[in-house]
């Protein structure tokens, strides 16, 4: 019976020298990784070079990596130690992808595809969170990753990252109101 | 139903929508990413073999400086004992300086003993210092020496049992 090799599996035949097995891995997690480091770089293209790095440098590092952890918990942490290091370089804040304004969800009604109330959502958690919290809440909620997961990544304590998303639930609460009530300041 | 109605508190009905189906926006990595990944980590020494490479260098380093502590610590006792044994080699007893002769029991209170001795070296002492200084210094050099002599003079003079006369 053709069984398919967990992560870690590939991480441990990776780590013996095997390319293919990386080749496989790298399959896997470039639009997870890519996606993930969109939260964190200025643009695409930066996402796109941080992602290369981020597989190189795990390439490089994988003899460090311990087969008790979960793969993609020390993937994302290089990326996020990457993403840091390349902001502060150069000097930049850290900002999200290019926030697109979603169509009014009021008036497209949800058919097969996601609720637009819920696209809007997190177009306004890409426009408005700070980059911490958002990704925070990418990994929770569209990783789903565990909050203890999350600390590691991120290099916080479970306690900092339930903080950090209870107040991104609380801003974008605010802003789902606004949303609601056709863009204006829902405070208003 | 879909994920907004169901819940009465604000940031539940958040966690609801975010976790909603094919809500979040993934969008697909470049079509490039894995070959350009694949191409540098063709080019990139495997990890196995660079950190076997580090690790034999890590040993042949910590080898090398283990040798040469050994011989700079045995080279030391050699050159140590060595030292010790040649009786023609300078000893640190004959460069200290010789024990001074003792002083001549007089009597004397010890403030008159210092007096007499200041006395007895301050004429040399002055030539000395007046014929060390070049030719155009010497008056002031001389001045210095006789202020010198004059303030020692005075301090001398009040202790007890002293007289410069």
């Amino acid at each position: 019976m053709l069984r398919i090799p967990t992560d870690e599996e590939l991480a441990a035949a990776a780590r013996e020298g095997n390319a293919d097995a990386y080749s496989l891995l790298v399959s896997r997690y470039a639009t997870r990784l890519f996606n993930f480091l969109r939260r964190r770089a200025r643009t695409e293209a930066d996402a796109e070079d941080l992602a290369q790095e981020t597989f190189i440098r795990a390439w490089t590092k994988l003899h460090t990596y311990r087969p008790g952890m979960r793969f993609s918990t020390w993937l994302y942490t290089i990326g996020t130690r990457l993403a840091a290091t390349h902001a502060r370089t150069r000097r930049l804040p850290e900002v999200g992808p290019p926030a697109v304004e979603p169509a009014d969800p009021r008036n497209s009604a949800p058919a097969d595809g996601p609720d637009p109330l819920a696209v809007a959502l997190w177009s306004a958690a890409d426009r408005v969170l700070p980059p911490e919290q958002r990704s925070a809440v990418w990994l929770r909620y569209a990783e789903d990753l565990a909050v203890g997961e999350i600390a590691r990544v991120l290099g916080k304590s479970r306690v900092n990252v339930r903080v950090m998303l209870f107040r991104a639930r609380r801003t974008l609460a605010a802003e789902l109101a606004r949303i609601e009530s056709g863009g204006k300041d829902a405070s208003t | 139903m879909n994920a907004q109605g169901k819940h009465a508190r604000p940031s539940d009905r958040v966690e609801a929508l975010l976790r909603s189906r094919d809500s979040s926006p993934w969008k697909p990595a470049p079509e490039s990413l894995r070959a350009r990944v694949m191409s540098a980590v063709s080019q990139t020494p495997g990890n196995r073999a660079e950190s076997a490479h580090i690790a034999t260098s890590a040993r042949r380093w910590a080898a090398a400086a283990a040798v040469a502590l050994c011989a700079a610590s045995l080279g030391l006792l050699v050159g140590a004992s060595l030292w010790r044994s040649d009786t023609t080699a300078p000893q640190i007893a004959d460069s200290a300086p010789r024990q001074a002769a003792p002083i001549p029991q007089t009597g004397e209170a010890p403030t008159v003993l210092l007096a007499r001795a200041f006395g007895d070296l301050r004429p040399a002492g002055s030539a000395r210092f007046v014929d060390a200084v070049a030719a155009p210094m010497r008056t002031e050099a001389q001045g210095l020496a006789a202020e010198t002599t004059s303030a020692a003079k005075t301090v001398l003079s009040r202790l007890p049992f002293v007289s410069m006369d």
